[in-house]
Order: C-alpha cells, then sequence, then structure tokens
C-alpha cells in the first residue's frame, strides 16, 4: 500500500510553485525589457506582439492592436 | 533654505554598498544551501527565527498602531465643527493627455463640499484635448474657482510646483486627474492640521475596477499592506509615502522643503516630498475620510511596469534622504530603517531564504525548514488579513485570496521588486512609463456614485 508523505507533498507543491512564479516574473521581465528596447528603437508598443495565449488578451487591447496578429 | 539630500558621490557609495551586500548575502544563502553543513545549517535556522520574529513584532506594531490610531481619530472626529479653522484650501491637478478623464475629475472636484476651495489644473503640455475640456468643465463651476494653466511637457513635478505657485491658500491639496475623490473628504483631513507640527496628511487609496483575480489581489494589497499599515504609522506621525492620488500639505511645510523635485532623478516625486518633510522635522498623519478611487492595472505587464516605476522611484528618494532622514531625530531614523527594511532587507532575506531552500532540498531531499517557514509566515498573514477586513464582510474571499497571494502574487512582487533594485544599482536608464487609463470603470463608478 503506498503511504503518501502529505507533509512532503505540500511542501514540495510550494516548492513548485516558488520555482514557477519566480521563472513567470523572468518571463515577464524579458518581455518589459524587450518592450523596452523596441520604444528605445522608436517602435510603437504593442502588446499582443510575442505574446503566447493570444485568445486572453483583453478584449479593448485585442481591438485595438488585432492587425498585427496573425490570421 | 539649507539642503539636506544627499550628494552624488553619497549616492554611488550607497548603492554600492546596498549592491554588494545584497549579491554576497544571496550568493551566501545559495551556497549553505548547496554545501550544507551543521554549521551553516545552525546559521540559516537563526536567520530563520530572526526574520519570523521581526515579522511578528512588524504585525504587533501594525495591530497596536492601527488601534491607537483609530482612537485617536474617533477623538478627532468628536469635536464639533466650528471648533475647527477653516483654512483656504487649493487643490492642483496636474494632467498629461486626459482627455477620456478631466470632464469626471473635475466635475468631481467641484462637488467637494469644503466652503473654502480653489482648484487649479495645470496641464503639463497635453497632445490631447485636455485643456479644451478642462476650460469648458470650468465654466460650470460658479461656486468654486477654477483656474487652468498650460506649460510646455516638463514632467509632473515640474507641473504641481507651477500650481504651487498660482496657488492662495494655507493648505495645498494635490490630486490625479485619474481619481475620484469622495465629497467630504476635505473637511475632515483639514482637520489634523490643527496641531501645528502636521506638515502633510495621506489620504487612502481604493480600487474602482473589478473582474479579475488581479485586481482583488491589489485590492487586498492595498487594504492590508498599504492602508492597514499606514494607519499604524499615522499613530507616531511618520507615514513614509503621501500617495499622489490624495495628499494634503501645509503650505509653510512645503515651500520650506523646496516644492517637489522636478528633473529625471526622481520617479516618485510623492514618496521624495515626503521624506523630505519628514527630514524636516514635521508630521505626516493619514485621513480616513479623505479617499481616492482609481483604476488599477488590470493585465501583468501593465502592473509591473507600474511597480517597477514605483520600486524604483521609492528607492530613489530613500538614498537622496537617507543621511538626512538619519539625522533628523526618532522620527526620520524610524522611517529610513522601515524603508530599508521593507524596501531592500525583506526582498533580499526572502529571497535568499527561497535560495536556500531550494539548493538544500536539491542536495538533501528535504523541505522541513521550508514548510515551518512557510506556513508561519501564511499564519500571519491570515491573521493580519482578518484583522484588516474586519467589517468588510467576505472573509472567506479575502482569506483565499491572502493564500493565492502568498503563493504566487507576493512572490512575483518581491522578485520583481529584487529586478527594479538591481536595475537602479545598475543606473539603468528608465523614463516616466505613464499608465494608460481608459477611464471606463472611473465613469461607470461617478455614475453610481
Amino acid at each position: 500500500m503506498l503511504n503518501f508523505d502529505w507533509e512532503y507533498i505540500t511542501a514540495l507543491f510550494f516548492a513548485l510553485a516558488f520555482v514557477f512564479v519566480i521563472l513567470m516574473t523572468m518571463g515577464f521581465y524579458v518581455n518589459f525589457k524587450r518592450d523596452q528596447w523596441q520604444r528605445k528603437k522608436g517602435r510603437e508598443f504593442n502588446p499582443v506582439h510575442g505574446r503566447f495565449f493570444k485568445r486572453y488578451i483583453p478584449g479593448d487591447l485585442y481591438k485595438k492592436y488585432a492587425k498585427h496578429l496573425e490570421v | 533654505m539649507t539642503d539636506l539630500s544627499a550628494a552624488p558621490s553619497e549616492i554611488k557609495w550607497l548603492k554600492l554598498g546596498f549592491a554588494v551586500t545584497a549579491s554576497v548575502t544571496l550568493l551566501a544563502f545559495a551556497l549553505a544551501g548547496a554545501f550544507p553543513s551543521e554549521f551553516s545549517s545552525q546559521l540559516i535556522k537563526a536567520i530563520i527565527f530572526f526574520y519570523l520574529g521581526m515579522v511578528v513584532l512588524r504585525a504587533l506594531f501594525f495591530f497596536t498602531g492601527t488601534f491607537l490610531q483609530r482612537l485617536e481619530v474617533l477623538r478627532l472626529h468628536r469635536v464639533p465643527d466650528q471648533d475647527f479653522r477653516r483654512p483656504m484650501v487649493s487643490v492642483i491637478m496636474p494632467c498629461y493627455n486626459e482627455e477620456k478623464v478631466i470632464e469626471h475629475s473635475l466635475r468631481n472636484l467641484t462637488e467637494l463640499t469644503y466652503p473654502s476651495l480653489e482648484i487649479i489644473v495645470v496641464n503639463d503640455g497635453s497632445r490631447d484635448r485636455t485643456s479644451m475640456l478642462a476650460r469648458a468643465e470650468a465654466t460650470y463651476s460658479p461656486r468654486i474657482p477654477v483656474t487652468v494653466i498650460d506649460q510646455e511637457n516638463k514632467g509632473k513635478a515640474s507641473a504641481l510646483n507651477l500650481g504651487l505657485l498660482h496657488a492662495q491658500g494655507e493648505v495645498i491639496m494635490c490630486v490625479d486627474a485619474d481619481s475620484r475623490l469622495n465629497a467630504g473628504a476635505v473637511e475632515m483631513a483639514v482637520r489634523q492640521f490643527q496641531d501645528p507640527e502636521v506638515g502633510a496628511v495621506a489620504g487612502f487609496v481604493e480600487i474602482v475596477n473589478q473582474g479579475s483575480v488581479l485586481l482583488l489581489l491589489q485590492q487586498l494589497e492595498y487594504l492590508v499592506g498599504l492602508n492597514f499599515s499606514r494607519r499604524a504609522m499615522s499613530f507616531l506621525g511618520v507615514v513614509p509615502i503621501v500617495p499622489g492620488p490624495a495628499g494634503m500639505f501645509r503650505r509653510k511645510a512645503l515651500m520650506e522643503a523646496g516644492g517637489f523635485i522636478s528633473g529625471k532623478d526622481v520617479f516618485a516625486e510623492d514618496a521624495e516630498l515626503s521624506m523630505r518633510l519628514l527630514t524636516r522635522g514635521w508630521k505626516i498623519k493619514t485621513e480616513d475620510q479623505m479617499i481616492a478611487r482609481t483604476e488599477a492595472p488590470d493585465t501583468h505587464q501593465a502592473l509591473l511596469r507600474q511597480r517597477y516605476r514605483w520600486n524604483r522611484g521609492t528607492y530613489q528618494a530613500l538614498l537622496l534622504n537617507f543621511f538626512g532622514l538619519l539625522g533628523s531625530g526618532w522620527r526620520g531614523r524610524w522611517v529610513a530603517l522601515h524603508l530599508v527594511a521593507e524596501s531592500v532587507v525583506t526582498p533580499v532575506l526572502n529571497f535568499g531564504l527561497i535560495l536556500y531552500f531550494l539548493t538544500f532540498y536539491f542536495t538533501t531531499g528535504s523541505l522541513e525548514m521550508f514548510t515551518m517557514w512557510y506556513f508561519y509566515l501564511l499564519g500571519i498573514d491570515i491573521l493580519t488579513t482578518t484583522l484588516a477586513v474586519h467589517g468588510k464582510g467576505m472573509l472567506p474571499v479575502w482569506l483565499a485570496l491572502t493564500f493565492i497571494n502568498k503563493v504566487y502574487y507576493f512572490y512575483m512582487l518581491l522578485t520583481w521588486r529584487l529586478l527594479s533594485l538591481y536595475e537602479e544599482w545598475l543606473g539603468v536608464n528608465m523614463t516616466w512609463d505613464k499608465l494608460t487609463r481608459e477611464g471606463t470603470a472611473l465613469k461607470e463608478d461617478s455614475a453610481h456614485a
């Protein structure tokens, strides 16, 4: 019979959550720096460009930048 | 007027000191986890206990301070209106490209019930119809005089300073164009100036827009982190930041401190001015009845962009006034230590401990210390939230949010703070990154009010 160490599993879950959150923030940071770099180059900020989960873009932003989306 | 701000060379050394200490600490934590020994394990345990002890002391200070502040406010609110002086108040509203919200904001200000009031709108070189719309709206205000001034685009601090030059009032109130005040905000806040040592009064900020977990998490953060701690600090008169959307200043204090700092060195002019007032021995209080309702960023990108500016701005203000605060009596020292603890020590220590736990797990497979540390902090957070949301209802929702906050939001902002601090230490150029607001939530909010 399997014996689950719930305390360990819970702790592991939180530890993995930390790793995930830190990596996610790093991802945002890369995005943020890229945007800064693009502005420096004189390009307009485009929140749609390079986004992976395109379907979650808020409606107003989607309309505004829809022309940049791949069809 | 003596300048108590730190010289550039002093700031350089301070930055270097912070950067080296933080980097060495983080490295030490990672190495301690990677090469565990009896000594390092005992040392880490001692650090964890020290950290948790400080967290408990901090929470106790917040609980006691907030309770005492509530008593103080109740006493102040019981005094009849006629026993208070009603000095003239000048409301300064700087705007830059605010055509979507300017009419609503001005209408909201003209609905303030305070009898002796003037409104000064400073258009900071907007490229849209802000100035025209403000002038048109001003004609609909027969009771309160509204002045609209135009200037070239020079930044918010410069606009506020220009407004200050035109202001007649003994008390100056600064508001943002994208926030709404409650009608009785000024009456109650002015009462705080009965104490001649009070130089500024900070208002409270509430978030108007709803509809996502991210916004709810921000609401929780404002409620517990910002408003709750601010109340406790108010009891001692050491509120470290008078927020941009709702702040009131004694004109004398503002002039003595030299107005708002303009230029590109500080991106949080509100925090910088607050610290400068504290270095000169003025008390800064809060007023529960002065509430600014504002729109919060509703996407991760926008939120982190805003926090980047806040983090670096507060840090710049702290560096500039660090020595001034240390040399200005117990209030200044308290604020300096509080800000260093909140903006530097907490992220470094927290991040360092996470690094330790993770590397320790990879070498030994043990997560015992991590569990203790994590659940202890979560317990304190649950207690703080329960007290902070008392009387607001929906306790289970707030508690669920506390949990999500502890797993995700808190550590996201912590990591972000550390990244912003490193950018500041490295002197990476930054620009004023204004949050784009559509003003929809604010318009709806005004319609319901």
